[in-house]
């Protein structure tokens, strides 16, 4: 260890992990409902009803929604990588540090990933 | 010189041992779950961008019978996350409230809750009428 105390690389990835946690916690089984029951049983799937292909562009055509749409994936996404790092450790898998360059690489990529999707939506 | 050889604890098949020891893994568990559904909903987002044809086809694989099942297991989970995550804020949300006293853990499950409960009718009301 060099002189200095190195710091813990923990603290922004506790923070993203938390942010996801909570807001899986929140509202996370209520999206799932949507995209699981709700939507299925307004009408024919993305020809009619809810899921609607031009009806999800308009729903998503503001840059708040875009937003929110893109940060709900991300911090999702961060919140699973982390624990599922933490959990290949628990589970006596030592992956050191390539495993935490896969995991957080994957929550990183998904994060860009949506943020470019959600930017190259076709406005209706 | 070697290393000095000290007693290592052996943790295989720690998780037999307790029951409470079993409960954290489900609920540590409920993250490949979520990340599953953060794949399908990233696809998702794909297939609106390239066009009604592929959203159509998103669509479809949702509600076949892999993604319903997929679903179902995603909410099971999600539920059981919010459960084990409100259950646990007392412990992991710094000390709330005037120093010296502490926030009741009932006043801080109850607020988790209720801001679960407006939070998502919230996001419902938005998918459901929001367009």
């Amino acid at each position: 260890m060099s002189r200095r105390l190195r710091r813990s690389h923990e603290p922004p990835f506790w923070l993203l992990f938390g942010a996801g946690g909570l807001l899986a916690a929140l509202i996370l089984p209520a999206v799932v409902l949507f995209t699981g029951l709700i939507a299925p049983l307004s009408g024919r799937c993305g020809d009619s009803g809810l899921l609607e292909h031009a009806r999800m562009l308009s729903l998503l055509s503001t840059p708040i929604a875009r937003l929110a749409c893109a940060g709900f994936i991300a911090l999702l996404a961060w919140h699973a990588c982390h624990r599922i790092y933490h959990l290949c450790h628990d589970l006596g898998l030592r992956g050191g540090a390539g495993l935490r360059w896969a995991c957080y690489g994957t929550a990183a990529l998904v994060s860009v990933i949506g943020l470019v999707l959600v930017m190259g939506l076709p406005h209706p | 010189m070697s290393r000095p050889r000290t007693w290592q604890p052996d943790m295989r098949g720690w998780w037999r041992r307790d029951p409470a020891y079993r409960q954290y893994l489900l609920r540590e568990a409920t993250s490949l779950a979520i990340g599953a559904y953060v794949l399908v909903l990233l696809a998702g987002l794909g297939c609106l961008l390239l066009g009604a044809q592929a959203w159509a086809a998103w669509c479809r694989w949702v509600l076949s019978p892999p993604g319903l099942v997929l679903q179902a297991v995603v909410f099971a989970a999600a539920v059981l996350h919010a459960v084990s995550w409100f259950r646990l804020m007392p412990l992991t949300l710094p000390p709330l409230g005037p120093p010296g006293r502490r926030v009741a853990d009932r006043t801080l499950h109850v607020g988790a809750w209720a801001a679960s409960l407006i939070c998502s009718a919230g996001v419902l009301g938005w998918l459901v009428w929001g367009a």
